[in-house]
């Protein structure tokens, strides 16, 4: 049974090399959940920090796939079931015809999906967001450990591993 | 993150090639050559028509080198340093090209209905008109002139990247970035005409302006999936251990996953212009190649250069795995061939496909002489630019 996470300790540190050991390091330790504050996209943090991979992309896939399906099913509805009409002489449901529409709502949907979707997951938008740090929108990067007890050993391990700054949340 | 920041890379130097990959590229050129003449005593134009398949096979990958460099030099790119050698090495190709091109001009009185107009049905206006255009002498000296300013950009790309191992010298990539924007222009227009002349024209007929985009589209995916496969090869053997990695493959792999959905997209416009306007004149060429027996290969190209590699290569892990990439790449490799055997094969044997020794043979020696050019250059020169000012970047690439 784990326990409830009670806070957060934050360490600031000034150097990304620094941040990707401090991560591995607080992963090995056995810290859960570990999120980290960046200026700029750290090559290594997702597998410092053990993130998994973000759901956005299957909601992407489905969603491709559901427009592509819809778009079709709507063109072979109007042109062939709603009211029939021969175009060209070619028969009904002359699917090649349908393949731009389909191809069309299918980038559609699975763009629009995408975008709402990465707003779903980033639990955007905030409208008063709590800043951490405001140095981390600078050159600055926060390491966020939650704490499940009194959070002492979590600062002590922040300031074992390089961090400028630590302060509890 | 457990990899280390890399700051220096050791010169691998040139790759040994094995006596044995040498003696069976030898073996298949010996093939080929008996295959082809052995062809030509029993059915010519069949196997004219096997040299041609053959000929623009390996031609288009020798392009991809070519152009592949030069999209590297013009678009300065960073992660694709490891694998620029390898290109240029498929470029190298390109003078030999020239020279089997030369054996092609032979044949082309057997090839191209065009070239015998008095026999062939050549009807007015549509074919007649083109004869201005289409005759032995224009043809050879045009394709003269296209494989020539090919073979000029290729080598000036390979001096430049060659003289920089010795020298180090950044300004040698600025140069080359310079000559790689002039070079994007010119190959789209002589590579369009050169694959009017070689391959449409064999249907002096049929014409679809979209015809080179989509020759380039199958040409640049299954020249990805090559250079997917060599890097991999090179990197097991230990030539570019510990410089090509899963990133770089991912890199190759969006673009052989990019190209099987332009192929598609290009392959789709033209044949649903030609349905749509259902103009005789267009729709003979692709009906011929539609009706069983001719339509499971029309129907495998699908397949092969579109549905199964965009499934395969659409994660990202996939992209990253060695045993994906290779298994997507020769599915790639097996789409192209039947594709460019799709375009060929028809105008000697509508009826059904004709596939035997002649065929097998001619193109396995085509194989041979392009693996041995490669192999040759590859080891002659490092296998690496490294003293390219980017390559610290390249190998340090992480995505």
């Amino acid at each position: 049974m784990a326990k409830a996470v009670t806070g957060a300790v934050v360490g600031i540190f000034d150097d990304p090399q620094t941040l990707l050991k401090a991560g591995k390091a607080a992963r090995e330790r056995g810290f859960k959940n570990l999120d980290a504050y960046m200026p700029y996209f750290v090559h290594g943090i997702n597998e410092a920090l053990g993130l998994k991979r973000s759901w956005v992309p299957w909601a992407t896939l489905l969603a491709g796939v559901t427009g592509g399906s819809l778009g079709f099913l709507f063109q072979a509805w109007t042109s062939a079931v709603d009211w029939p009409l021969n175009v060209g002489g070619k028969p009904f449901v002359s699917w090649p015809a349908f393949i731009p529409i389909t191809f069309e709502t299918t980038v559609l949907f699975a763009g629009v999906t995408t975008l709402l979707a990465l707003f779903a997951a980033c639990r955007l938008p905030q409208r008063n967001p709590k800043i951490l740090d405001s140095r981390v929108t600078d050159d600055h990067f926060a390491l966020v450990v939650p704490i499940t007890g009194t959070g002492a050993e979590e600062e002590r391990f922040l300031k074992d591993a390089g961090a400028l700054d630590v302060k509890k949340v | 993150m457990s990899e280390i920041h890399i700051t220096s890379v050791k010169n691998p130097g040139p790759l040994k090639v094995p006596a044995r990959t040498n003696q069976i590229l030898f073996g298949l050129g010996a093939v080929g050559i008996i295959a082809f003449l052995a062809g030509l005593r029993v059915d010519a134009p069949r196997a004219w028509s096997a040299w041609l398949l053959g000929y623009a096979f390996f031609l288009f990958w020798g392009l991809c080198g070519l152009f592949f460099t030069a999209l590297h030099h013009a678009t300065g790119a960073m992660w694709s340093t490891v694998v620029r050698r390898i290109s240029e090495g498929m470029a190298s190709y390109l003078p030999v090209a020239a020279v089997l091109f030369l054996v092609l001009l032979m044949g082309s009185g057997k090839l191209y209905a065009w070239a015998h107009p008095e026999t062939a049905h050549i009807e007015p206006p549509l074919g007649t008109g083109k004869l201005g255009y289409l005759n032995i002498v224009f043809f050879s000296v045009r394709n003269l002139i296209l494989l020539g300013i090919w073979v000029l950009f290729a080598l000036i790309l390979i001096k430049n990247s060659l003289k920089q191992d010795e020298t180090g010298d950044a300004r040698l990539s600025q140069k080359s970035a310079k000559l790689s924007v002039v070079f994007f222009p010119v190959f789209g227009i002589t590579f369009t005409l050169a694959v009017f002349d070689t391959i449409m024209s064999l249907e002096p007929h049929w014409y679809s302006t979209i015809f080179g985009v989509y020759c380039f589209a199958g040409l640049f995916q299954s020249g990805m999936a090559f250079l997917a496969i060599l890097a991999i090869w090179l990197k097991r053997r230990g030539a570019l251990e510990g410089i090509f990695n899963a990133n770089h493959l991912q890199d190759i792999g969006n673009f052989m996953f990019a190209f099987a959905v332009f192929s598609a997209y290009i392959g789709f416009s033209q044949y649903m212009l030609i349905w749509y306007g259902n103009m005789p004149e267009e729709t003979f060429y692709l009906i011929k190649r539609k009706v069983w027996p001719w339509g499971y290969i029309f129907l495998s190209v699908v397949f092969l250069r579109f549905f199964i590699p965009f499934f395969m290569l659409m994660g990202r892990d996939g992209k990253r795995s060695e045993k994906v990439m290779l298994t997507a790449a020769a599915i790639i490799i097996l789409g192209e061939f039947l594709d460019l055997y799709l375009l060929i094969g028809p105008v000697i044997s509508p009826q059904k496909p004709v596939f035997g020794w002649m065929e097998l043979g001619t193109f396995l020696g085509f194989a041979g002489v392009f693996g041995w050019t490669v192999f040759r250059f590859l080891g002659k020169h490092s296998v690496l630019a490294h003293r390219d000012p980017h390559l610290l970047a390249s190998v340090n690439w992480k995505q």
